[in-house]
């Protein structure tokens, strides 16, 4: 009786385990699972991708003279209705124009402040640092462009018990010496799914 | 005399065989079947960036959608890392000509090598 019941227990242990849901990792260079409707990381490399090309083939960021220009990353907008963090985006392009040569990013201003950058200056007052040791004033750059943008979000019934929904991955460059837009990009990424699908 | 410059020619051959060459390959037979690369051109822009274009057919009668991604080299055929160098999705239009074209992510970029897939 007893190992009847131990053998049984051992059994519904092992049935248990072999029910559990497997976690295998994504090989995110050659992902060949399906799409989901919402963004995923393939989205956001895709819209990066496409908009740092297009930056780097325009004459915006080519400086008269050679040298970088000071980019400082303004509002992007999340206008979809998922939780996403707009810098999956912008990330990915701040990388790639800074090792372009083209730019420089500045974190003394922005969505993407290094709050180090006022903290350090305020150890002026505190006698415990060294002055000579503590950067001097007037060291900051200001930035010449901004880029600013947002990610917006369609959703559509098309009526056959499917849906339709569309991401609007849109940004700017602006010279901000005359406030002039010199670049715009638009990329738009599509999916469709059933309706009982969720898109956040 | 002969063995220096038996020594040059072999020093020259080692060299060009360590930096990578330039190129366009098809990794998938099934694109083959209906992608015709025909030109590739390649050009040093005024900001001192490589910019390729490949232009290729579709010959076929149908709409085809494939991938291609782009490793970039310096002169010492080191790897530039580059968004562009993850795969990337690329449509034909049926019986159509198209082009794919590419700045270099750096102005330090020298060589190429294109892949194109299914």
């Amino acid at each position: 009786m007893k190992i009847n019941i131990l053998t049984a227990s051992a059994l519904c242990l092992a049935l248990l385990g072999g029910c559990a849901s497997k976690v295998s990792k994504i090989d995110i260079n050659n992902d060949t699972g399906d799409q989901v409707i919402g963004l995923d990381y393939r989205d956001f490399h895709e819209a990066a991708s496409i908009a740092a090309q297009s930056m780097l083939r325009s004459p915006a960021l080519s400086k008269p003279g050679g040298g970088r220009y000071i980019l400082a990353i303004s509002d992007v907008k999340n206008d979809t209705m998922q939780h996403i963090d707009t810098d999956q985006l912008i990330k990915k392009i701040r990388i790639e124009l800074l090792n372009s040569g083209k730019v420089y990013v500045t974190t003394a201003i922005g969505s993407t402040e290094d709050k180090m950058n006022k903290k350090i200056r305020e150890l002026r007052e505190n006698d415990e640092f060294r002055n000579s040791s503590i950067t001097k004033k007037g060291t900051l750059i200001a930035p010449d462009m901004s880029l600013s943008g947002k990610i917006l979000q369609r959703n559509i019934n098309m009526g056959n018990g499917k849906q339709q929904v569309e991401y609007y991955f849109m940004l700017t460059l602006t010279d901000l010496n005359n406030g002039f837009a010199t670049w715009e990009g638009e990329t738009v990424i599509g999916k469709r799914a059933s309706g009982k699908a969720v898109a956040w | 005399m002969k063995l220096v410059i038996s020594f040059i020619f072999a020093l020259t051959l080692l060299y060009t065989g360590c930096v990578e060459k330039s190129y366009v390959k098809i990794i998938d037979n099934t694109v083959s079947k209906y992608v015709d690369v025909q030109d590739i051109k390649e050009r040093v822009r005024a900001d001192g960036f490589m910019e390729i274009q490949i232009n290729a057919q579709n010959d076929t009668n149908e709409y085809k959608l494939f991938k291609y991604r782009v490793n970039w080299q310096d002169k010492d055929g080191f790897l530039i890392p580059s968004l562009s160098s993850k795969w990337a999705d690329f449509s034909a239009y049926k019986n159509s000509k198209f082009e794919i074209n590419v700045v270099a992510p750096s102005s330090k970029a020298t060589a190429y090598q294109v892949y194109l897939s299914e």
